[in-house]
């Protein structure tokens, strides 16, 4: 990178002259991450990123030959992963790299978290990149559906089941994900449509704001750190953490190719909605914690039932863990806060012993 | 007034209240003096009201034994001058129950398609025929039916329900004091039970499986001829029979003494036959009759060997299959092929009893065909993954390499940016 | 701006080519499987749900015709009045293939001895349950089956 400017070419002038690249430049040039001992997780956002454009690459690439429909969705797909070449690895591709996104998603979440990233003045970093973690989740639940087997169908049905549970909101909330009343051709329809259209219309804005925010404030420092050391040392975005953030990214490349080629993602049998339901109707593993305590919630609870409680309960808990930022007195002095260090820990316990029980039961 | 009057209307209206005043159907006093008896007279009773079948049509007590069931006193409701008839002898059973049960005016009134000629061939059953001669300890109606907690055929719960047939027989027939005096074996049930009929039905409660009475008859109930076996096994193995009845060994067998399809198969310990039976040796197999030279023998080895082809040309073929499913590759088609060649081999197997080698082999050369596909597309299959395994090698080292590259490139940079 | 002077061109020269052939071949593992993946197969893809059996006059009255409808046999049969019916070909008691019997004039399990009438109930025999019917569809004289959709 040569930063005399007379170096550039006639394009870059023709450019510059309209858009100021210069200031872009000189931006880049001067943009630095904090090093510290912490630093390793600043990695998972870009992870995270790099795998949702692999997700958009590859589901662009499944939409021309996959045909949404009861009929036509599950044929389509095993026309894909049988008789399309590379069929089977864009498939497998997006359905792995759909699920490592989500766990690096998780993980850029709680290092945040734990590191109160989100404090003054990062509150909206924080509260869209919840936003967008949510919108996540929907993609996964919606694209779940979509190869319309036996699992998914069940899946969806419970799942539905589930938010149709949420006190007042949940029947006519259940009407609307279904498109009437039970799991049909027009759920996969509408499901569809979300998984292509409107979710990533919402994230992609979303991501954007995300991203703007953080090219204007910079990387957090964690407010454990004694202010001096961590300040005291950076690297330069460019190209330092930049490389660093490619060759990461390769190396994620690299796995999801590997799980692609030796664990391609399975199609099971079409669904069939006469058919009993089989055993082990489980969701995908990021909700598998939910689920599995839904599951042992007891029937009814001080007069209240059972699913509404847990229901109420993720509710409150997601609100509150997407409302952190203003309730983290400490935080506000950056200061290190004891409580929701423990309460982090204690969340991650819990999401870890659930989702063990919910694969081994 | 004239008071005539006034007598005559009032006599009218104590007759009215009188009449409307009488409790509708009296008391049945066999019910209220029996259950007050208790013990073994109080049986009939408590049976009945378990869900007998005529007690909950409206039958009573008088229906079949007779009496009157209104009168109070006992020596009076079980006079036969009330045609009390009491307990009748087993061998008055038949005829007791067929007084209705043998009439068809009076049973189509219940049951329009209920048979009517249960007594008559119960009197051609070898029950029946003892019986005549006055040997009271076989099986009359009751002891299939129950006395008073009778239940129709259909109700699961039902003695005569398929599932519990077989253990209503073993009751007699598994009792070896009873059975030595016919000279009969006593572990029948065992042996049933152990067959493959005696799975399907008593471990799989598949109802469509034979009980006993089905190979032999419920009411006529005797044992088939050695000459008939094959009549009474084609009513659910057509085919198998069909063959069987055009093959050189039904003449052979019949002129033998052979139990035809028992011959091989066993009657009542009908194991699942396994191919080795084709072979000339062991229990069971060709070789039990036919000796070397003969061209039965020579037919039971070409045969066994053509069954034997298909089975491992099936086997090799689902182990190919199976090791396309361990990689997760789609196997549709070749599951579907192989479906053809499992089909094609249960023709086989059954086409074995014509003992006929060309129609053995014709059929076994269906499910060769089927699972030479099975087992050329599980190859491509494999193949398709060596090939993918290859392209990952090769996406990998370059992936590696630009990660070496970047690597050293980024240590360069930070080496000149910080000189 | 420091300008930067490299300690050694050669060893540049080496890093920039490992460099930039690293990058050639990784491109070309990703745009190979993208442009195969792009060309159409030749084979177009049929919908497994519906299936183009024969043709209509290929089915005279009162014959049967065994075809293959996904992963399982499907019986077609033509009464002798001229209805076009099919049905799954499994019989419903040990999933043997079932035959349409011209003699007989019903469908017929080889295995037990079941036996279906023209509209797949149960007659005789063991099976439990009639046979799983389709839906029959003649168009431009194809006869197409298709699940039912009740």
């Amino acid at each position: 990178m040569d930063p005399r400017p007379e170096s550039r070419s006639g394009l870059y002038r023709w450019l510059n002259q309209r858009y100021n690249l210069d200031a872009a430049l000189e931006f880049a040039r001067h943009k630095k991450v904090p090093l510290h001992r912490e630093s390793v997780w600043y990695y998972f956002g870009g992870v995270t990123l790099f795998l949702f454009l692999i997700q958009v690459l590859t589901g662009v690439l499944l939409l021309l030959y996959y045909r949404p429909g009861a009929d036509t969705s599950h044929e389509s797909l095993r026309f894909i992963v049988s008789q399309v070449e590379f069929g089977w690895l864009f498939r497998s591709v997006h359905s792995w790299s759909a699920n490592l996104m989500i766990l690096a998603a998780f993980i850029h979440m709680f290092s945040n978290f734990f590191t109160q990233a989100y404090r003054q003045p990062r509150e909206l970093s924080w509260i869209t990149g919840m936003l967008l973690f949510f919108l996540a989740l929907g993609f996964g639940f919606s694209g779940y559906l979509l190869p319309w087997n036996e699992l998914a169908f069940f899946a969806t049905k419970v799942g539905t089941d589930i938010a149709g549970a949420v006190p007042l909101v949940g029947p006519p909330l259940l009407i609307f994900l279904r498109g009437g009343e039970d799991v049909t051709a027009v759920t996969l329809s509408r499901f569809f449509g979300w998984h292509v259209a409107l979710l990533p219309m919402i994230f992609t804005l979303l991501l954007g704001l995300h991203l703007l925010f953080v090219q204007i404030q910079g990387m957090s420092v964690p407010a454990a750190l004694p202010r001096a050391e961590a300040e005291k040392r950076s690297m330069p975005f460019f190209p330092s953490f930049a490389l660093r953030d490619v060759i990461l990214w390769l190396v994620v490349l690299n796995i999801v190719a590997v799980l692609s080629v030796f664990f391609p993602w399975e199609l099971g049998p079409k669904a069939d909605a006469f058919a009993p339901a089989p055993a082990g109707i489980k969701p995908e593993w990021y909700f598998l914690f939910m689920f599995e305590t839904l599951k042992l919630i007891p029937g009814h609870v001080l007069g209240l039932e059972g699913e509404i409680l847990g229901v109420l309960f993720f509710g409150v808990a997601g609100l509150l863990w997407t409302l952190v930022p203003f309730l983290d007195r400490h935080g506000r002095q950056d200061r290190p806060n004891p409580w929701l260090r423990v309460a982090g820990v204690l969340a991650i316990a819990y999401i870890v012993v659930m989702t063990l029980v919910g694969f081994l039961s | 007034m004239k008071p005539h009057r006034m007598t005559i209307f009032a006599g009218m209206l104590g007759a009215a209240l009188l009449l409307s005043g009488t409790p509708a159907p009296a008391q049945n006093t066999c019910i209220t003096c029996h259950r007050e008896l208790g013990g073994d007279l109080a049986a009939p009773v408590t049976a009945a009201e378990l869900g007998d079948i005529h007690a909950a049509r409206g039958l009573s007590c008088a229906d079949c034994h007779g009496g009157d069931p209104t009168a109070e006193d006992a020596e009076v409701s079980m006079s036969p001058q009330r045609g009390f008839m009491g307990t009748p002898q087993p061998q008055e059973i038949p005829a007791f129950c067929g007084r209705c049960h043998s009439d068809p005016r009076f049973m189509r009134r219940f049951d329009p398609a209920i048979p009517t000629d249960q007594v008559e061939k119960f009197w051609t059953s070898h029950h029946g025929q003892a019986l005549q001669q006055g040997d009271t300890r076989v099986a009359t109606c009751v002891d299939c039916h129950d006395t008073h907690a009778i239940l129709p055929s259909d109700n699961p719960k039902s003695w005569v329900w398929p599932v519990n047939v077989p253990a209503t027989c073993h009751r007699c027939h598994g009792n070896a004091d009873l059975m030595s005096a016919y000279n009969l074996p006593a572990d029948v049930y065992d042996q049933y039970a152990r067959g493959v009929h005696g799975h399907a039905l008593l471990d799989e409660n598949d109802t469509g499986a034979p009980a006993c009475n089905d190979c032999h008859g419920n009411h006529s109930a005797t044992p088939p001829g050695f000459e008939s076996v094959a009549q009474v096994c084609r009513s659910c193995h057509p085919a198998n029979s069909e063959m069987f009845m055009v093959s050189p060994h039904r003449p052979a067998f019949d002129a033998l003494g052979l139990p035809e399809c028992a011959a091989c198969h066993d009657h009542h310990e009908i194991l699942p036959p396994v191919d080795a039976w084709l072979g000339v040796e062991g229990e069971h197999s060709c070789g039990q009759c036919h000796s070397p030279g003969d061209p039965g023998y020579q037919a039971s080895l070409a045969i066994h060997g053509w069954v034997d082809s298909l089975v491992t040309a099936m086997e090799t073929a689902q182990d190919l299959v199976d090791q396309v499913e361990r990689t997760g590759i789609e196997t549709e088609e070749a599951h579907e092929a192989l479906t053809v060649a499992r089909n094609a081999l249960l023709k086989s197997r059954t086409v074995i009893h014509t003992v006929r080698e060309d129609s053995v082999e014709q059929s076994v050369e269906e499910g060769l065909a089927a699972a030479g596909t099975a087992f050329r597309l599980s190859l491509a299959a494999l193949e398709d993954f060596r090939f993918r395994k290859f392209g990952l090698g090769f996406a990998s080292i370059f992936i590696t390499l630009l990660i070496v590259a970047l690597w050293l490139k980024l240590r360069h940079m930070e080496k000149n940016k910080s000189r | 701006m420091e300008h930067s002077q490299p300690a050694d061109p050669s060893r540049r020269r080496t890093l920039n080519l490992l460099l930039s052939g690293s990058l050639v071949g990784f491109l070309a593992a990703l745009v190979y499987p993208l442009v195969r993946y792009l060309i159409p197969p030749p084979a177009s893809e049929v919908p497994a749900s519906t299936v183009r059996v024969a043709k209509v006059e290929e089915v005279a009255p009162n014959t049967g015709l065994i075809f293959r409808f996904g992963r399982r046999p499907g019986l077609l049969i033509r009464t002798p009045d001229g209805t076009l019916r099919a049905f799954a070909a499994t019989c419903t008691h040990l999933d043997c293939t079932v035959q349409f019997r011209p003699d007989l004039g019903l469908i017929w399990c080889a295995c037990h001895n079941g036996r279906y009438d023209l509209t797949g109930k149960v007659i005789s025999g063991p099976p439990p349950r009639p046979l799983t019917p389709f839906v029959v569809n003649v168009q431009d004289g194809d006869i197409y089956v298709s699940q039912g959709v009740s």
